[in-house]
């Protein structure tokens, strides 16, 4: 479970992410949702440890890791995909998976020289358990085609891959769906629900496409102006005047407001 | 893919070794090794660079410190102990001085944490600063200005420790190292503009320590004759076995004698850099290179797979910058002396980088195809471009135009160098032996 306690995070006057809670159950999809500019990016680089938060903690399981460095959360189970997809471009697509496993033999130099035969039986235990994630996600004929290479949807696949490779607790998915056609859509959202059913993942879902929201994530959370607006399930988020606020402007009825 | 890139080396080498062998053939097999021993050196320095540059895209442009400071290993490993130089008002108060003002530096540092939050935290840190500085410079003036006495025309230095010169190597490496840590823990994590303006400060005062610390190594009275892990001309001349055997091979003692002392650094430096070569390959075609170049690829994502991509940098660039240190010591081997003042960027910096790209960046055997072949370059142009200008202005009437093509053969090397950046950047971008 992750708790987010009144975060802040200002960059000089603006304030993108200003006075976040909102709680992650274990063993939910939950979704987090909000017009552009409401902070949700923000808000996951503040958690995922990309940016240090100006004030307010983040706790998951009971720990407080608040500002931990990227790679000390993926330690901890907490692993993150990009909106932008992030591959490693002048690598095979397998290549990409193979690398995300921490503490492996050879990526000690000393090993590298002198313990070839170990790293060799863990590679291949590596490149099978690849070539799995690479099957499970259809994109098995992608395997030795550097990832810089292949389509932007792929790429989000492969974003997702990569946090297969490992025994994750929670996944934070920044807008999985965006540039992805509807096809491969519904293959990225069929991988997000097994791996929540059968591997137990938690996953927090950016997403602006209601329909993927609607089939995926219950609870659902939306941001706007850097905190949480409202909570519930997709239709009782849709039915709520805030949200629809958010969305589409304040109406008229709120002009004497705006003169104040 | 690979077949191809393997034969494109192989052609390129075999290329380089016509160059070497024709030098031989033409001029004569002393220059020809000459220049082989310094290209070997050169080729060394080039894996270094492309270690930080090529595997990791650290941007080092003091290239030139890290060869000094191997040179200066040099000195304190063999040269000979300076008798009264340790001393315990000379060398050990030196070193006392030494200890104290890192002290005072750790000190500073540990107090600015700890006193986060604290009002006077600056003065506090400050006073401490300077008042250890003069704690510091009352110890070490007076050890130095008796070191520096000590008969001043040959020595007035702290002297070596008269061990063999090829355990200066090693110590080269990891006097380059230390300096690398030190700078890789402040400017690393930042910027990597930051990585540069650093490497590049930090160079230029080791090379100003170096001249103007003479109770170091002699400042710009420089230390010569230093001790060879071969044996010397004369030596072999005076050796009847080996001139009879020459003469039996029909070669001139003298000749053969200068031969076989500089095939003896090359079988030395070659050990060294095919070495290094298994290592690095080794290091890159492994688990762990592939986490470089995923770094490399992205940092961000990277650090999202749980890489710690500061402590790999850190690593890279202590690596990197020892081999040139291992370098650096090399070559002062090879000369004999160490020159503070022959230490120029343009030279130790800007010349291993055009040999990295040249080469190829990225790829080791590249890297060290361009150490052989921009080394062969920067000592044979100089002779050609006399050669071509004298050719051109052959039939010229003697006047301005004439004088002015002689006088431009001086500066034909630069010209070159800076021709053949921009061919190999215009027409093969990724270098002679790109990466894959």
């Amino acid at each position: 479970m992750i708790i987010v306690e009144n975060l802040h995070k200002h960059f000089g006057g603006f304030h993108a992410v200003d006075g976040a809670s909102l709680k992650i159950e274990t063993g939910s999809i939950t979704g987090l949702v909000g017009p552009n500019g409401a902070g949700k990016t923000t808000l996951f680089n503040v958690i995922a440890g990309v940016l240090p938060p100006t004030s307010g903690r983040v706790i998951m399981d009971g720990e407080d890791i608040t500002g931990l460095p990227p790679h000390e959360l993926f330690a901890k189970g907490l692993l993150r995909t990009f909106q932008i997809a992030h591959e490693f471009s002048s690598m095979s697509c397998r290549e990409n998976l193979m690398m995300v496993p921490s503490g492996q033999s050879g990526e000690t130099l000393w090993n590298t020289w002198f313990g070839r035969k170990r790293i060799a039986e863990e590679e291949r235990a590596l490149k099978a358990k690849a070539d799995e994630v690479l099957e499970f996600l259809t994109i098995s004929h992608l395997a030795d085609h550097p990832a810089g290479a292949i389509s932007g949807g792929q790429k989000k696949l492969l974003e997702l891959g990569r946090t297969m490779m490992v025994d994750a607790k929670i996944v934070f998915l920044d807008e999985v769906g965006a540039g992805v056609n509807r096809t491969l859509l519904n293959t990225i959202g069929d991988a997000i629900i097994r791996l929540n059913k059968e591997r137990g993942y938690t996953f927090c879902v950016i997403e602006h496409d209601m329909d993927f929201i609607g089939r995926l994530c219950d609870p659902v959370i939306v941001m706007a102006e850097g905190h949480v607006l409202a909570e519930g399930t997709l239709d009782e988020i849709k039915a709520n005047e805030d949200v629809i606020e958010a969305y589409l402007g304040t109406g008229l009825k709120n002009k004497d407001k705006i003169g104040a | 893919m690979n077949l191809t890139l393997d034969r494109k080396a192989a052609v390129l080498f075999a290329l380089v070794a016509v160059l070497y062998i024709g030098t031989g053939f033409v001029q004569s097999w002393n220059t020809a090794l000459s220049i082989l021993n310094m290209g070997l050196i050169s080729a060394i320095m080039a894996l270094g660079v492309n270690i930080q540059w090529g595997y990791a895209g650290l941007f080092n442009v003091g290239v030139m410190g890290f060869t000094a400071l191997g040179g200066l290993a040099a000195v304190l490993v063999a040269s000979d102990p300076v008798e009264g130089a340790w001393s315990a008002t000379g060398g050990w108060q030196i070193l006392l001085a030494l200890l104290m003002g890192g002290a005072t530096i750790a000190a500073a540092i540990t107090l600015w944490g700890k006193l986060q939050g604290h009002k006077l935290r600056g003065v506090i840190v400050a006073s401490v600063l300077i008042v250890g500085f003069f704690v510091f410079r009352a110890v070490f003036d007076p050890a130095v200005a008796t070191v520096e006495a000590i008969n001043p025309a040959l020595t007035g230095n702290i002297g070596g420790l008269g061990l063999p010169i090829i355990l200066a190597w090693p110590v080269g490496g990891v006097l380059a190292a230390g300096a690398a840590w030190i700078i890789g823990k402040t400017a690393l994590g930042l910027r990597s503009d930051y990585l540069a303006i650093a490497t590049l400060g930090v160079a230029e005062i080791i090379i100003y320590i170096l001249k103007n610390e003479d109770w170091l190594a002699r400042g710009v009275k420089n230390v010569i004759g230093l001790p060879r892990p071969v044996p010397y001309e004369v030596d072999l001349q005076a050796n009847a076995t080996f001139v009879d055997a020459m003469q039996n091979f029909g070669a001139d003692p003298v000749t053969a004698s200068s031969i076989t002392v500089k095939l003896s650094y090359a079988i030395l430096f070659s050990v060294v850099l095919i070495a290094l070569i298994w290592l690095t390959q080794r290091a890159l075609n492994s688990p762990w290179g592939r986490m470089i170049r995923a770094i490399r690829d992205n940092e961000t994502s990277a650090a999202a797979m749980g890489k710690n991509v500061t402590a790999r940098h850190l690593q890279i660039f202590i690596l990197g910058s020892a081999v040139c240190g291992l370098a650096g010591a090399m070559m002062t081997t090879l000369d004999s002396q160490l020159v503070p003042s022959t230490y120029q960027p343009l030279r130790f910096t800007f010349l291993i980088w055009v040999m990295v790209i040249v080469g190829g960046s990225g790829n080791n055997l590249g890297a060290v195809l361009g150490g052989f072949l921009i080394w062969w370059l920067w000592i044979q142009v100089e002779p050609l471009g006399l050669l071509l200008l004298q050719g051109i202005t052959a039939g010229m009437a003697e006047g301005w135009l004439k004088a002015h093509l002689m006088d431009a053969a001086a500066h034909m090397r630069l010209l070159t160098m800076g021709l053949i950046l921009l061919l190999v950047l215009r027409f093969s971008p990724r270098g002679l032996l790109p990466e894959r």
